[in-house]
């Protein structure tokens, strides 16, 4: 719970500073809406065109684009240190983050909490709600459906914060991890915005497997608009969420052990 | 001429220490390409098609773009660098250089250019060669053509990136301008989708706009689904972004504080 209140408190801080800069953190927030919208521009320009891909048509989508946007926002407002870890490696700052009376994930989780990021999650809920409302006109969703979906950016942001964990461990042995961490979360992120269906077996097997990104919001949609699928699907985003985190945990607990600090 | 080039080599040798690391930024790269290669087979026709873009052909032209984009924005820092320069206060020695700041910020990440087209496309057009087939150009002219406006893609790609940069002399902090040339560039540089598929008035101006020289023209004119007469929207393009981008440094110059003290 002490952790937990000097994370609120950390993370108050973290917002505190970046609003001395008004116009920048306004901006900033916008931007980053911006470019997770363009992700849905650019598929909603192709349905445009075509009217559907793989049997899903534009609102359909937008279900998957939408929920994989605002975990990738929410994921990126608390993981940020995550991705500039191996900052942490090359200066051996790792040092001082190991001497704090705390587990390490935490020190570093609360070294910067970037709010800016929210500006995607915000942007991905507004094209969910726009989706689940006209799904819902369509008779194609029921409201606890839609609560449900409204849910799946928490799961999601822990799977792809887990992986981003996983990566940023991979580090205590690579050291450089920016273009491991592309890989390994941006690449699965954008494949999660669009149906699996059109992938070909071995990456429908990645995405469901090692790089769990079918669960953020395609396994749960799929069976929701009756394309397949068994109630009980609805429970593995959670399921695979916790596997996640235990797992890449666990690689962190195991390179922490292997850290050597920077220089000679 | 010769500095110029000095500068560029500088760039380039800076970035070979990590050629291996950015080997699997490739690897990333061609999945990015993959997925959208993915999206495009699932939704596009495979005969006849709106615009000409069949299903075979967009594989040629997503692998294209993912080849051609780090040569014209992707593996450039925000700015150029020049933020950090700003906010380090090193801009005041670099702009008390006896060469305009322009031609030399150019020339440092011409470099990098350079280097993104040797280790980052070279291998990203293997790779896809592998997948899909080589993207062979239409004709030797359009070839000819294609590589002009590649050209002039990798200038333009410098000079936006340059006039992103410049915004720090008056707000310092400059990532929300990158990520909303980002986006805008996502959707309206061609990358992704070409932008003559655009709804309505947007699919008819933006191939006007100074976004879709960086890769919706040089890619068109390479798969010759466009005649060489439209390199003059990239040539027009490369000459208005240059006065911009002097001008700017005009007004930057009375602008800059050095950090510090």
């Amino acid at each position: 719970m002490s952790g937990l209140r000097s994370y609120l408190l950390l993370a108050g801080a973290s917002l505190r500073a970046r609003m001395q800069y008004k116009f920048n953190f306004i901006a900033t927030t916008l931007g980053y809406a911006l470019i997770t919208l363009m992700d849905f521009l650019i598929v909603a320009a192709i349905l445009y065109r075509f009217r559907v891909i793989a049997g899903w048509d534009m609102y359909e989508v937008a279900l998957l684009t939408g929920a994989a946007s605002a975990s990738y926002g929410l994921y990126r407002a608390i993981g940020t240190e995550l991705e500039t870890f191996e900052r942490y490696l090359i200066t051996g700052e790792f040092d001082s983050v190991m001497t704090r009376p705390w587990p390490t994930l935490l020190t570093l989780l609360t070294r910067g909490v970037d709010f800016t990021r929210l500006g995607a999650t915000i942007q991905g809920y507004a094209v969910l709600t726009l989706s689940a409302g006209a799904l819902t006109g369509r008779g194609e969703l029921a409201g606890w459906q839609v609560g449900y979906l409204y849910l799946l950016p928490l799961t999601g942001a822990v799977i792809l914060g887990s992986l981003a964990l996983a990566a940023a461990s991979a580090g205590f042995w690579i050291t450089r991890i920016e273009d491991l961490l592309i890989f390994s979360v941006n690449a699965p992120y954008t494949a999660a915005c669009y149906p699996l269906e059109i992938y070909p077996g071995w990456l429908r097997g990645l995405l469901f497997g090692a790089l769990p990104t079918a669960f953020i919001a395609y396994v749960p949609a799929r069976y929701l608009l009756g394309r397949g699928g068994h109630w009980a699907h609805l429970l593995l985003p959670p399921a695979a969420a916790g596997a996640a985190a235990l797992a890449a945990y666990a690689f962190w607990r195991r390179g922490e052990r292997q850290y050597q600090s920077a220089g000679n | 001429m010769v500095l110029y080039r000095q500068l560029a080599g500088m760039g380039f040798q800076r970035l070979l220490e990590y050629r291996w690391a950015h080997m699997l930024n490739n690897i990333a790269s061609a999945v990015f390409g993959f997925v959208y290669m993915a999206i495009w087979s699932a939704a596009a026709p495979s005969g006849a098609a709106p615009g000409g873009y069949t299903r075979e052909l967009m594989l040629h032209y997503v692998a294209l773009a993912q080849i051609c984009a780090w040569v014209c924005l992707f593996g450039m820092g925000a700015g150029l660098g020049i933020p950090l320069a700003v906010r380090s206060g090193a801009v005041g020695q670099e702009m008390a250089r006896p060469i305009g700041f322009f031609p030399y910020v150019i020339s440092r990440e011409a470099g990098t250019v350079g280097y993104n087209a040797l280790y980052r496309s070279v291998p990203l057009a293997v790779i896809f060669s592998l997948l899909v087939g080589p993207p062979l150009p239409a004709a030797p002219a359009a070839a000819l053509a294609g590589l002009g406006a590649m050209a002039l893609s990798a200038y333009l790609g410098l000079c936006m990136g340059y006039l992103v940069g410049l915004i720090a002399f008056w707000t310092t902090e400059v990532r929300w301008a990158h990520w909303l040339f980002h986006s805008v560039n996502v959707l309206m540089s061609g990358g992704w989708v070409p932008v003559d598929i655009l709804p309505g008035w947007l699919g008819t101006a933006a191939p006007y706009l100074p976004f879709a020289s960086l890769l919706y023209h040089p890619i068109r004119l390479w798969l010759g689904l466009e005649q060489a007469g439209w390199l003059w929207v990239p040539a027009a393009w490369a000459v208005a972004l240059t006065l911009v981008c002097t001008g700017t440094t005009r007004l930057a110059h009375r602008k800059v504080v050095i950090q510090g003290g």
